[in-house]
């Protein structure tokens, strides 16, 4: 239509004569779409890598695995394959092995491998599939390369006392280890941890034995009988301790998968959806002081014949530039920050690619969202635009009744300058002007808050799990009573202290809920129990401690009993106490209450070195045969790998948060400036200097940040508090921790944000051509 | 010359809360095509009321308004913004032009609507400012912005101007010089002006003038030999 043309140009003129808080808004919607598509893509994306990676290798759907010293004849997997709904069936042994790679002692979990895979197939990037009898490895690709192995190589692994040269055949990557964790353990690190796939023929050779298998893992037709033949593989291995027992769901390495998988899924929503709705809000703000602003140029279009409609059309063009000069760039920079967030976190895991698809429909869903957004929020002003009375708005008079009450509200400014009163009226003259400058200042405080906490509360679990949980060296896993006494020892050893710890199933009427059990001394404090607030606790004498939110989705209440299921066997327990433990979702009991239960001492010992002789200490360790240990040191230094990526990642969020903060003030700031012209001309005209103009601003941006943040503050409390808990999960509890000096700095960082927002609004009283203005007063 | 519009017992009556402001109270008036009335009057006897009623911009309480023998009064919104964009130019006492465009384009904004308008470097010209024709209203002085208005009014060449005090707040020779720009426009082209303004004087170059009190026509004067702008004084 020709009619639009010269009143499109009216629309980039309107935005460039606010460019600033034009941009301001389109940056918001810019983020909005752009975090949304790029969480919702990377979801996607990562979710197709391991569905693809789990079909292209047919990962499991229900392991059982025995206790390695007690291994099961390798006939009995005939039975397994005989129950109805079996699909394929992989039975194996495992053993662990060590050897030593620059200085540095490396524990091996030997996987034995049949001629060919049928379940949990291994994808090999380099070498070959070794042949059965062939003294061969194919180790896990991250686990050669973090410690420079390559292919053809020997390594010297010393297993159950043998000695045996292995050759490195090929590199793999495998379905079951996308995070090398393994049931009822901590994390592992590649630095001091690996997996190496060994042929059967040659581990049976090597241990003496034959076979036999520790482990089966087996595919089904049908998911909704994962149940019923998990119970009935149970059964058929029940002789021969069954040291663990799990669905894929639970299969340790696919909890945390599904538990990040699900993080990306959540903050795909929770994120974009925080700053539309600030964006919204702003477009609306900006949209209507635009309309206020220009009723009079509005009853000139309508006189000269444009329809309500256009009029209409007209306003929501100005929302439609918006949403589109922040949508594509959005939905653009998010498929671009899809690719290298999936990039950089698929380098933490243990997958041979990743898939980066473009998900059109994203991108779709993702412009649709970033228009629709702004257009919505626009709407009711552009309509009230459309329905301005040329009639009325051509008179051009404002009216001003509320003025009378507010000056007998403001009675105690009497004494105060001319400047302050003013200053004050206008924060009561427009009820609403000051509502949405608030709102600014409170969406601002909010967020920072909000993303401050993932720090706090990261530190605070971090420095609990490494300075009071655990405070042992060095974790040596074993139930020999002899190694014990020789460890007990050693003279690098200040002490030792058994400990058992397990995985554990709880269950009741039908609910099963897996976790880890660690049953440890009363009066021992290398591995301690602290609750979620950071207060010490020792193990009730009789009974475990179950964290809430297992509690919870058990429905247990304190003082009831409970069966569990442990690699002990099954047991009834009572629930002493309840509460949460900072980082992890463990439960807690008295090492002598357990012990007798499990019918064992200990299956783990901790270790302390006398100061200064850590390294002796552990080297002399790691020369005991047929142990698998665990340095705090080496898992520390892992862990901090793996959070740089979350650190950058909050560091982001926080950077986000705080422009969101930065632009919701600025504009509803330099809008509170710019509305005013009229009257800070007027005053200029009078005599009032810019200094002095900048002063009455000044008080009442003050004023708004005090009340902001005085709301703000147990605001964003709650909304940090809602956020937090929705990222808890059952694999680890985050305390929700602030600091007295995040309030601090968030306040802090909000003042210095309204003030500086408030800067070109002074520049442009500064800078202010009185004539200019009071021109357009009376033309 | 034949009848363009015809005025019919028109009230005009706004609400203050309780009480009633009778902006017109039962005005009668005849206007020929191509005429040149000016509308003389006190500040609030209902000039600009009136103007707005002709122009369709507001709608009278009761009354009719024929406009070439077509009843405006009884028009929808949608109708009255047909007869706004075809047969109506507005000059406003108040806000005239839109700030964030040029002279040029607040010229085109107007042209664009009608089917077929006059071009607006030519209007531009008319009223002598085709060299300012990129500058804002805030570059331009209060004459050109008038002047840029009575462009605006010209180039969808309507069959009635409406000037609302185009004089009101220039000098004497610009104010002169815009009536003469409309005086030939009136001559030349045809088209029908009603000139509201305080000015008696401005009085002498028109047609008939029309004196309002209280929202009534109080007497129409005829003048048989209408002065040239040149030739006013104030
Ligand atoms: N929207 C309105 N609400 C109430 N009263 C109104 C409104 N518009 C106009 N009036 C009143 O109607 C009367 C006529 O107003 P109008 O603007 O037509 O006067 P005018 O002759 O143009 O005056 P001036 O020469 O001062 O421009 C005035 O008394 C005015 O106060
Ligand atoms: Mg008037």
């Amino acid at each position: 239509m020709k009619a639009v043309r010269t009143l499109n140009l009216k629309v980039f003129r309107d935005l460039k004569s606010q460019k600033w808080q034009f941009a301001a808004v389109i940056f918001l919607v810019f983020l909005g779409v752009s975090l949304y598509t790029s969480f919702y893509m990377s979801y996607l994306n990562l979710s197709r890598t391991y569905d693809t990676f789990y079909e292209r290798t047919n990962f499991e759907d229900l392991a059982v695995t025995l206790n390695p010293r007690s291994p099961a004849p390798k006939d009995l997997l005939s039975e397994v394959r005989r129950i109805d709904g079996v699909e394929e069936v992989y039975g194996r042994l495992s053993a662990y092995g060590t050897f030593e790679r620059e200085n540095r002692k490396i524990t091996l979990k030997l996987l034995s491998i049949p001629e060919e895979l049928s379940v949990n197939r291994l994808v090999i990037v380099e070498g070959r599939y070794p042949e059965q009898g062939e003294k061969a490895v194919v180790l896990l690709k991250k686990f050669a390369d973090y410690n420079s192995i390559n292919v053809g190589e020997s390594i010297p692994v010393s297993i159950n006392g043998k000695r045996v040269n292995l050759k490195v055949v090929g590199l793999a990557f495998s379905p079951e280890f996308i995070w090398i964790v393994e049931s009822g353990s901590w994390m592992t690190t590649p630095k001091t941890f690996g997996i190496a796939y060994i042929p059967q023929q040659t581990i049976e050779k090597i241990l003496g034995v034959e076979n036999v298998i520790s482990e089966v893992h087996l595919t089904i037709y049908d998911d909704g009988r994962a149940d019923e033949i998990l119970n009935r593989v149970r059964d058929i291995f029940a002789d021969y301790g069954i040291s663990a027992s799990y669905k894929r769901e639970d299969q340790p390495s696919n909890k945390l998968v599904k538990m990040d998988l699900d993080g990306f899924r959540e903050l795909s929503f929770m994120f974009p959806s925080f700053f539309l709705f600030i964006s919204a809000l702003m477009v609306y703000v900006l949209l209507s002081r635009v309309v206020r602003e220009q009723t009079g140029s509005i009853a000139i279009l309508r006189a000269l014949g444009y329809s309500r409609r256009d009029i209409l059309l007209h306003y929501l063009t100005h929302s439609l530039v918006i949403g589109i000069l922040g949508s594509i760039p959005g939905a653009v920079g998010g498929y671009a920050f899809s690719v290298l967030m999936t990039a950089e976190y698929t380098k933490l895991l243990n997958v041979p690619y990743y898939i980066a698809i473009v998900h059109k429909d994203v991108l779709i869903q993702g412009l649709a969202i970033g228009v629709i957004v702004p257009l919505v929020a626009g709407i009711s002003t552009a309509y009230s635009a459309s329905r301005i009375d040329p009639a009325i708005a051509m008179r051009g008079v404002e009216v001003e009744a509320r003025k009378v009450k507010i000056d007998r509200i403001l009675f105690f400014t009497k004494k105060a300058s001319m400047l302050t009163r003013l200053a004050l009226r206008n924060l009561f003259r427009s009820p609403r002007r000051t509502v949405y400058s608030l709102l600014g200042v409170v969406a601002s405080v909010t967020l920072i808050l909000t993303s401050m906490v993932f720090l706090d509360a990261n530190e605070f679990a971090i420095s609990m799990q490494f300075d009071k949980i655990t405070t042992y060296d060095m974790k040596i896993s074993t139930s020999n009573p002899s190694i014990y006494r020789e460890i007990k020892k050693m003279p690098e050893v200040e002490r030792a202290v058994p400990i058992i710890e397990t995985w554990v199933v709880f269950e009741r009427d039908g609910v099963t809920k897996t976790s880890i059990l660690y049953a440890i001394g009363h009066d021992q404090d290398l591995f301690n129990l602290y609750d979620a607030g950071g207060r010490r606790h020792h193990p009730p004498p009789d009974g475990i401690v179950l964290p809430e939110i297992l509690a919870e989705k058990l429905k247990i209440t304190k003082g009831e009993d409970v069966k569990i299921l442990t690699e002990f066997g099954r047991e009834e327990v009572t629930i002493a106490e309840i509460y949460n433990q900072p980082l992890t979702v463990a439960s807690y009991t008295d090492i002598l209450y357990f012990s007798d239960k499990a019918g064992t001492d200990f299956n783990a010992i901790l270790v302390k070195f006398r100061p200064g002789m850590e390294n002796e200490g552990k080297n002399r360790i790691l020369d005991v045969k047929g142990i698998r240990t665990d340095s705090i040191d080496d898992l520390k230094e892992y862990i901090d790998e793996i959070m740089t990526f979350f650190y950058v990642f909050i560091y982001f969020t926080l950077l986000f948060g705080a422009s969101l903060g930065f632009a919701s003030i600025f504009n509803t700031t330099t809008v509170n400036v710019l509305e005013r012209r009229r009257e800070i001309a007027t005053l200029r005209m009078l005599g009032y200097t810019t200094g002095e103009v900048a002063y009455s601003l000044l008080i009442e941006t003050v004023i708004i940040g005090i009340i902001g943040i005085a709301i703000g503050i147990p605001l964003g409390y709650m909304t940090a508090r809602l956020f937090f808990e929705s990222f808890q999960s059952e694999m680890y509890y985050m305390p929700f921790i602030i600091s007295g000096m995040t309030y601090v700095l968030t306040a802090i960082t909000t003042f210095v944000t309204l003030l500086l927002s408030l800067l070109p609004g002074i520049r442009y009283v500064a800078r202010m051509e009185i004539e200019k203005v009071t021109k357009e007063m009376v033309s | 010359m034949n009848e363009l519009l015809r005025l019919v017992d028109v009230w005009k009556t706004y609400r203050m809360g309780a009480v009633d402001v009778h902006a017109l109270r039962g005005m009668d008036l005849d206007v020929k095509s191509g005429e040149f009335v000016v509308v003389l009057g006190p500040s609030g006897s209902g000039k600009t009321t009136l103007l707005n009623l002709v122009g369709g911009i507001d709608t009278p309480t009761k009354g009719d308004i024929l406009f070439n023998g077509i009843n405006i009064s009884s028009l929808n919104e949608a109708e009255l913004t047909i007869h706004r964009r075809e047969n109506v130019g507005f000059i406003f006492q108040f806000f005239n032009l839109i700030p964030t465009l040029t002279a040029r384009e607040n010229v085109m904004l107007a042209a664009e609507l009608v089917e077929n308008p006059r071009d607006a470097d030519e209007v531009l010209e008319v009223v002598g400012l085709k060299h300012r024709a990129d500058h804002f209203p805030s570059e331009l002085s209060g004459g050109e912005q008038q002047r840029v208005a009575i462009a605006r009014a010209l180039v969808k060449s309507p069959p009635l101007i409406l000037a609302d005090e185009p004089t009101g707040s220039l000098d004497f020779e610009t104010g002169k010089m815009v009536l003469g720009v409309m005086r030939d426009i009136n001559r030349d082209e045809g088209v029908t002006f009603i000139l509201v303004t305080h000015n008696s004087v401005i009085a002498e170059m028109a047609d008939r003038v029309v004196h309002l009190k209280d929202g009534k026509v109080a007497r129409i004067i005829v003048n048989e030999e209408p002065a040239e702008p040149e030739e006013l004084s104030w």
